[in-house]
C-alpha cells in the first residue's frame, strides 16, 4: 500500500469513529443528556471530517460537512435550539454524512438530491437561527457547487485578502500572543497543512506569520515529505489562549507548539496586491481606505457566513455587517463587475447607518451584547475544562490476531510442561512446582492482558442501531422508539463484528414483525408509538443480549398452524408455548404472508440462530401474548480461551464449560429414578433433575452408563433450567485455548469447539445446551439432526 | 546537450496542486535539473502548502550553491497568497541560501 493510501484509510478509520462520536453526541442532546461538552464534540467530529475530506478533495462530502457543520456551530453558540425538530434534522444529516463517507470510501453513489434536500433544510435552520428569512428551495444557495468549502488550501483566490477592520473601526481591544508553532512530518502525513493551522488561527484576529526555515537542507539532504518549516505567528485578538489552542486541537501531538502573551503592538505584514486581479484589489482599496490590507479575522467571518463577526457590542457593529455583507456578495459574484455594482449600491447606506447607528441597534433586541456573548463564554469555559484525550494507538487487528495465537501456543506449552514434569515425578512442594505455579499465573496475566486488547465495548455496535430502526421505522410506517442498556459491556471484538448482522436482523424483526401498526397499537390502548430496548450484560461469563419490543408477542396459533402446513411439525403435535415460540427459528418458516422489503426473502430466524450458533452462542425467545417478545442472545466473551472442566467420558476426553457448571456430585443408587424409556432423573435435595448421559448422547457408547460409577455435574442452561450430566470421572480444570471445529472440521452437534490438551491430545468442548436439548429428543430425531448438519 | 541550450534557462511549469501528493514528484523532477539555469514556472499554481514550498526553498538554495541561475516567474495570485499564509513572498523562497 502506497503512503497516500494509508492515510487515506487512515482518514476514512477516523472518520468511523468520528461518526460514532457525532451520532451519540447527537442523542444524548436528544436525550437531554448533554452538556456544552457534548456539543463542542459533536462539532468537532465533523470539522474533523470536513478537513480531512477537503484534503482529499471530495468536494461533495466536503460541501455537505461544510453546511452541516455551520448548523452546528449554530446550536453549539445556543442560537439555535436543539429542539425535537432541529435534532431530527441533525440526525438525519449525520446518516446523509455516514453515506457520503460510505460512498467516497468504496465508490458508491448517493442520493443527490436527498442530500440536497436536507443540505437546503440545514440552510433553513442557520436562516432560523440568524433571524433571516430561510433560503427558498431551488435558490442558487441550494446547489452543492454553491456551497463554500475549504481544504485548507484551495480557496485562496480571494479568501485571503482579508482586510484589517481596525481602519475602520479603531483598533480592536484584545490580548497579544506569540505562537510558536513547529509542524512534525507526521502532521503533513496525517494529512493536515501548516497553512490551514495558520489560517485558522488568524480567523481568530490580526496577526503576522514569520517563517524560519533555516532547517532547510539542501536538496539531496531533503526528505520530500519531512517538516523544515517553523512558523511563529503574532496574534493580536480578542480570544484566550484556550481557544487558541483549539485551533491545534487536531494537530496538538503532531507539533510543537507554544503560545506566550506578549507585550506591544504588532507590526503588520502586508499582503503585496500584485498579481491579484487589479479591480478586486481597487474594490479593497476603496472599502478599506485604500490603507493595508492584512489578515484579519471579521473578514474570514464574513466570507464564510461565519457570525463571529456579529459578535461587536455597539454601533460599530454597523460597517461591519456592512461590509461583512459585500466581502459576501464579491465572493459570491460571477463577475467583478458585480462587486463594482454591489459597492455602488452600498455606499449610500454606509453613510446612512454611520449617522443613526442606534436606531438599527434598537431594531435587533435580540442580539444585544448580553445573550450573544453568554453563550459565547460559556463555550470557552467548557473548552477549557475539557479533558485532555487519553493517548491511544493504531494497531493492526492481524498483529493483536498474531499476538493472541501465540499467547494460546504459550498457554498450551506450559500446561504441557508442567504436566510433563509432575509425571516425570516432580515433587508438587518443590521449588520447581513453585516455579510453574507462578509460570502458570503469569501466562494466564498475558492472556488476560492480550484479550483485554481485544475486547472493546458493544456500544460500536449498539450505535449503529438507531439509524437501523430510524429506517426500517420509516419504511414500515411505524412509530418507534430504541432503548439501549449495557453499551459499556466489553466483549471480544470478534464477537462484536459478528454480532451485528444477527442483532440487525432481529431488530428488522422486532419492528417489521413485532410491533404493531399505529393504529393497531391505539386500538389495543398502548402508545402508538412501539418500544424496542436493546440490552447488553455479562452474565456466567458470558454476554447476554436481550431484544424486546413491547408488541403484540407471538401468535402461537398461527405459528402452529404455519409449521403444521409446512409440514416442520406433526400436525396433532402437542407443544408447550416455549415450542410454539421456538419454531420460528425452523429452517423454512417465515410468518409474513406478504414479504416484505425489511424482513427479505426466506432470510429467516433460523439463519439468525445459525450465525449465533457459530459463535458459540445461543438464541432463545420468551413472548407474552398482547405484551411482547424478547430474544435473548448469549455469546462467549471471547472466542480464544475457556475456563473448562476436564472430564473423561469413555474413552474420551471431554471438556464442559465452568460457567455452565453449578456444583458436582456423586450420585447415590436411590437418587436415581427412571423415567419411561431410558431417561433417568437424579434427585438433587428437593429438585428431581433430568440425568444426561454425556457418553451416550455423543455417540461413544450405546449402553447406559452406571449412573453410581460416575459423576454428575449440575449444569444451568442458558433459559435457567437445570439437568445433569453423567460422566465417568473428573480429571481436573483448566484454562484451554478453544479452536475451532467447524474452521477445521465441520460443525458436530453437541460439540462447540475443540482444544489441545498438556499431552497434545484433543479434546472436544461440550456444548451443554445442546447435549441437553438433544437429549430430550429421541435418538431418530437427533441423527436426523446430525444428517442435517452434515449437509 | 548542447552549449546553446545549457545556457538557456529551463522553464519547469510547477503542478496546479502542490499539497502532500506533489511534494515526492515535485523534488524528484526539480532533481533532475541540477546544475541547469532554471525558471519556475508558477503561474498555474493553485493550491500549494508548506512541503512543496520547502522543496522550493531547498531548491534555490541548491541552485545558488551550484552557482546556477534559478528564478521563479509569473507567480499565480494563489501561489502568492499561499504562500504569505506561510509568512513567505515568492522573493522571500528564492533568497533562501544555507550557509554552511
Amino acid at each position: 500500500m502506497d503512503a497516500m493510501e494509508e492515510i487515506r484509510q487512515t482518514f476514512f478509520e477516523e472518520c468511523a469513529e468520528q461518526l460514532a462520536e457525532l451520532e451519540a453526541g447527537l442523542l444524548a442532546i436528544e436525550n437531554g443528556e448533554a452538556d456544552s461538552d457534548t456539543v463542542n464534540a459533536v462539532f468537532r467530529a465533523v470539522h474533523s471530517i470536513k478537513g480531512g475530506a477537503g484534503a482529499f478533495s471530495l468536494d461533495e462530502l466536503v460541501a455537505f460537512a461544510h453546511i452541516f457543520e455551520t448548523t452546528l456551530d449554530e446550536l453549539r453558540s445556543n442560537r439555535l435550539d436543539a429542539s425535537e425538530t432541529v435534532l431530527k434534522v441533525m440526525l438525519r444529516s449525520a446518516d446523509a454524512l455516514a453515506d457520503l463517507v460510505s460512498a467516497a470510501r468504496d465508490g458508491g453513489n448517493t442520493d443527490k438530491e436527498k442530500n440536497e434536500a436536507l443540505a437546503g433544510e440545514l440552510r433553513a435552520l442557520v436562516a432560523l437561527a440568524k433571524g433571516e428569512e430561510p433560503p427558498a428551495a431551488g435558490a442558487p444557495a441550494a446547489s452543492s457547487s454553491s456551497v463554500e468549502y475549504d481544504d485548507g488550501m484551495g480557496d485562496f483566490d480571494f479568501t485571503p485578502v482579508a482586510v484589517d477592520l481596525s481602519e475602520l473601526m479603531g483598533d480592536m481591544p484584545g490580548n497579544r500572543f506569540r505562537i510558536l508553532f513547529r509542524p512534525h512530518d507526521r502532521l503533513y502525513a496525517k494529512a493536515n497543512e501548516a497553512s490551514r493551522v495558520i489560517r485558522d488561527l488568524l480567523e481568530l484576529g490580526v496577526g503576522t506569520v514569520h517563517c524560519d526555515s533555516s532547517e532547510v537542507p539542501l536538496l539531496p539532504h531533503l526528505d520530500p515529505e519531512g517538516a523544515y518549516l517553523n512558523f511563529t505567528i503574532e496574534l493580536e485578538t480578542e480570544h484566550s489562549e484556550e481557544k487558541i489552542r483549539e485551533v491545534f486541537e487536531f494537530v496538538e501531538f503532531d507539533c510543537e507548539l507554544m503560545i506566550e502573551p506578549m507585550e506591544g503592538p504588532i507590526v503588520r505584514q502586508e499582503i503585496d496586491l500584485e498579481g491579484i486581479d487589479p479591480e478586486i484589489a481597487a474594490l479593497l482599496s476603496r472599502v478599506s481606505g485604500g490603507e493595508d490590507f492584512n489578515f484579519g479575522s471579521d473578514a474570514f467571518g464574513a466570507l464564510e457566513g461565519n457570525d463571529e463577526s456579529g459578535e461587536a457590542e455597539d454601533g460599530s457593529e454597523e460597517p461591519n455587517e456592512d461590509l461583512a455583507a459585500l466581502l459576501k456578495t464579491a465572493s459570491e459574484a460571477e463577475s467583478v463587475s458585480d462587486i463594482m455594482a454591489a459597492v455602488a449600491e452600498r455606499e449610500p447606506k454606509e453613510e446612512a447607518s454611520a449617522e443613526a447607528p442606534a436606531p438599527k441597534a434598537e431594531a435587533a433586541p435580540d442580539k444585544s451584547a448580553e445573550t450573544v456573548k453568554a453563550p459565547k463564554a460559556e463555550t470557552e469555559k467548557a473548552s477549557a475544562s475539557a479533558p485532555s484525550p487519553g493517548q491511544t494507538i493504531r494497531v493492526d487487528l492481524e498483529r493483536v490476531d498474531r499476538l493472541i495465537d501465540l499467547v494460546g501456543e504459550l498457554v498450551i506449552h506450559q500446561v504441557m510442561l508442567s504436566q510433563r514434569a509432575y509425571q516425570a515425578g516432580l515433587a508438587r512442594a518443590s521449588e520447581v512446582a513453585v516455579g510453574f505455579d507462578e509460570l502458570e499465573q503469569l501466562t494466564r496475566e498475558i492472556q488476560d492482558s492480550v484479550m483485554a486488547i481485544r475486547a472493546q465495548p458493544v456500544k460500536s455496535v449498539f450505535q449503529r442501531l438507531p439509524r437501523l430502526v430510524r429506517e426500517v421505522a420509516d419504511i414500515s410506517g411505524k412509530s418507534v422508539k430504541l432503548v439501549t442498556e449495557g453499551e459499556w459491556t466489553e466483549v471480544d471484538k470478534t464477537v462484536i463484528e459478528r454480532l451485528a448482522d444477527p442483532l440487525t436482523h432481529m431488530i428488522r424483526n422486532a419492528i417489521d414483525h413485532g410491533l404493531e401498526k399505529p393504529e393497531d397499537r391505539l386500538a389495543a390502548g398502548k402508545a402508538e408509538e412501539g418500544t424496542v430496548k436493546v440490552a447488553a450484560m455479562h452474565r456466567s461469563g458470558r454476554i447476554v443480549i436481550e431484544i424486546s419490543d413491547d408488541g403484540a408477542g407471538i401468535n402461537r396459533k398461527k405459528v402452529k398452524e404455519i409449521a403444521g402446513n409446512k409440514g416442520l411439525i406433526p400436525p396433532d403435535a402437542n407443544l408447550s408455548d416455549d415450542e410454539i415460540d421456538n419454531l420460528i427459528f425452523l429452517p423454512g418458516f417465515s410468518t409474513a404472508s406478504q414479504i416484505s422489503q425489511l424482513s427479505g426473502r426466506g432470510v429467516g430466524m433460523d439463519v439468525v440462530k445459525r450465525s449465533i450458533q457459530a459463535l458459540g452462542g445461543r438464541v432463545s425467545i420468551t413472548s407474552k401474548p398482547g405484551k411482547g417478545s424478547t430474544f435473548t442472545m448469549s455469546l462467549p466473551l471471547t472466542l480464544a480461551v475457556l475456563d473448562g472442566m476436564i472430564v473423561s467420558v469413555g474413552e474420551q476426553t471431554v471438556v464442559v464449560p465452568l460457567t455452565a457448571i453449578i456444583e458436582t456430585l456423586q450420585p447415590k443408587k436411590d437418587e436415581v429414578k427412571g423415567f419411561g424409556g431410558d431417561s433417568r432423573l437424579i434427585q438433587v435435595r428437593d429438585a428431581f433433575l433430568p440425568l444426561v448421559d454425556v457418553g451416550r448422547e455423543l455417540g461413544y457408547s450405546w449402553e447406559p452408563a452406571s449412573a453410581t460409577e460416575g459423576v454428575a455435574i449440575l449444569v444451568e442452561a442458558e433459559n435457567g433450567s437445570r439437568s445433569a450430566l453423567l460422566v465417568d470421572a473428573i480429571q481436573g480444570q483448566r484454562q484451554v485455548v478453544i479452536k475451532s471445529l467447524e474452521a477445521n472440521y465441520g460443525r458436530v452437534p453437541g460439540i462447540a469447539a475443540a482444544t489441545i490438551l498438556g499431552d497434545g491430545r484433543v479434546a472436544l468442548i461440550l456444548d451443554v445446551d445442546a447435549v441437553v436439548a438433544t437429549s430430550r429428543v429421541d435418538q431418530s430425531s437427533f441423527f436426523t439432526g446430525m444428517q442435517q448438519a452434515a449437509e | 546537450m548542447s552549449e546553446f541550450m545549457l545556457n538557456e534557462p529551463i522553464t519547469v511549469a510547477l503542478p496546479a496542486v502542490m499539497d502532500l501528493k506533489a511534494a515526492g514528484p515535485l523534488a524528484e523532477n526539480l532533481s533532475g535539473f541540477r546544475g541547469m539555469p532554471l525558471n519556475l514556472d508558477a503561474s498555474g499554481v493553485e493550491k500549494v502548502g508548506a512541503q512543496c514550498v520547502q522543496i522550493l526553498m531547498s531548491v534555490a538554495a541548491t541552485w545558488k550553491d551550484d552557482m546556477a541561475p534559478i528564478a521563479l516567474v509569473d507567480p499565480s495570485p494563489q501561489f502568492r497568497t499561499g504562500l504569505a499564509l506561510l509568512g513567505l513572498t515568492p522573493e522571500a523562497v528564492m533568497e533562501k541560501e544555507i550557509t554552511r
